[in-house]
């Protein structure tokens, strides 16, 4: 019987793995300037938007969280939590559909480079395997336990997200045109 | 009379299907996969008549016969592996990985089990034939897992072809596991199972290559697409322009 297990794995496996990857529509063909464009407005969206470390302490911190304590009302503390939980869950569906984009670009490019490294390419899908299941634990303890409930996690989250968009920024980095000293000023 | 029915519903398949690559030039374009049908073809006319008069050689002969369509089966992988990430260099690098690892794990097995073996391959050939669509099965999946990872478009000619080689080599193996389990208790549905998954097989292909259809090539960023790209730097720094402007704008 424990010999039959890995055979029905393999084949059974096989079937499904058939009827989710044949069945779904086909990818537009990628890699057009927009493609390329898009990414790098997802990537400004995260860098300057959603994952600056201030924007992250002052959502996820206990400052604002201890100031509307300290006023004493249960009715307002209780509206706090709320508004606070819905804005984190706001938060953190945006950080991971924006993830999903980057993921999106990053597959359609990479496919396309003969000089790829194998493992650096495996541990950049991990990196974002390893992000979005982040993201889903996150999701998953705020709704369950609020706001505050995992703000280590919620910080490590926004490093790994950070980490990644700096890899991702340097190959888009021609994007970016210098602006003229005068400008700069 | 089931067995006869069936014997010419797949030979009308297999003949349509190649009629349809001779007409449609796929055999330039599929040339392992036309062999592989062909070889399958063949053998089952030939196969025949020994069937009916000479059931005792007919053993021998029919698992002659899978060998060599199962060797046939990994140069139909081959030509998968080639043809769907021909325009995706980078994602050909994982495929070609996959699918070297593969060949390692058949030789491997050739060297460890088949060449010692004192007793007959034939007499052997259900776990042989078992093991070894296992290393297709795995082979299939590796490249499914890549062809959805990097969103390859594999045209409906790829697609069909994976479709019915995964369907037969998964139920096949199913059946295979079940059979060596169950034993003749199964016997039923293994005749039921193995010949009509084939002719669903036989059905997709026939829908799939009736005419040449291959995936759309990937668009990439250059040549033509340059006024594009600077056109888009243009929106960017314009858009980075108005930013600026708008955080220095009076409250």
């Amino acid at each position: 019987m424990i010999q039959l297990i890995p055979f029905v794995a393999v084949g059974a496996g096989l079937l499904i793995l058939l009827l989710l990857v044949l069945l779904r529509p086909s990818a537009p063909a990628e890699g057009s300037a927009g493609a390329l464009v898009a990414a790098k407005r997802t990537l400004e969206s995260l860098q300057l938007g959603l994952l600056p470390a201030g924007l992250v302490e002052q959502l996820f911190g206990q400052g604002d969280l201890s100031y509307i304590s300290s006023i004493g009302s249960k009715d307002l503390n209780n509206l706090f939590l709320a508004e606070r939980k819905r804005l984190a869950l706001a938060w953190i569906g945006k950080v991971r559909e924006e993830i999903g984009v980057l993921k999106e670009f990053h597959v359609s490019q990479a496919r396309m480079f003969s000089q790829m490294s194998r493992w650096t390419e495996i541990s950049v899908a991990l990196e974002f395997a390893d992000l979005e299941f982040q993201c889903r634990v996150l999701q998953l303890l705020m709704r369950w336990r609020g706001p505050y409930a995992a703000p280590n996690l919620v910080r490590r989250t926004a490093a790994t997200a950070e980490r990644l968009c700096a890899g991702i920024d340097q190959s888009l980095a021609f994007l970016t045109p210098r602006l003229p000293t005068s400008v700069r000023g | 009379m089931a067995a006869v029915l069936l014997w010419i519903a797949g030979v009308a398949l297999e003949s349509l299907i190649l009629f349809r690559c001779l007409k449609g030039k796929l055999f330039s374009r599929y040339p392992y996969f036309c062999i592989y049908l062909a070889i399958v073809w063949a053998s089952s006319i030939l196969l025949w008549p020994v069937y009916q008069f000479h059931h005792a050689a007919y053993t021998d002969l029919y698992w002659a016969k899978q060998f060599l369509a199962l060797a046939a089966g990994f140069a139909v992988l081959f030509e998968i592996v080639r043809k769907s990430f021909r325009n995706y260099p980078g994602a050909r690098t994982f495929a070609t990985a996959v699918l070297g690892a593969m060949l390692a794990i058949v030789a491997g097995y050739f060297v460890f089990n088949l060449m010692p073996a004192s007793i007959p391959v034939s007499e052997n050939f259900s776990d042989l034939e078992r093991d070894f669509r296992t290393v297709q099965a795995i082979t299939l999946c590796g490249v499914l897992v890549l062809v959805a990872y990097y969103r390859i478009d594999l045209g409906r000619n790829l697609r069909g072809i994976i479709a019915g080689l995964g369907l037969y080599v998964g139920s096949t193996i199913l059946s295979h596991a079940i059979r060596g389990y169950a034993g003749p208790r199964f016997d039923t549905g293994w005749n039921l199972i193995q010949p009509y998954t084939y002719l669903v097989s036989l059905g997709i292909w026939t829908v799939a290559l009736w005419s040449y259809a291959p995936a759309s090539a990937p668009r990439t960023a250059g040549g033509d697409q340059t006024y594009d790209i600077h056109a888009e730097k243009t929106k960017v720094l314009l858009g980075t322009m108005r930013g600026v402007l708008g955080r220095v704008e009076p409250e």
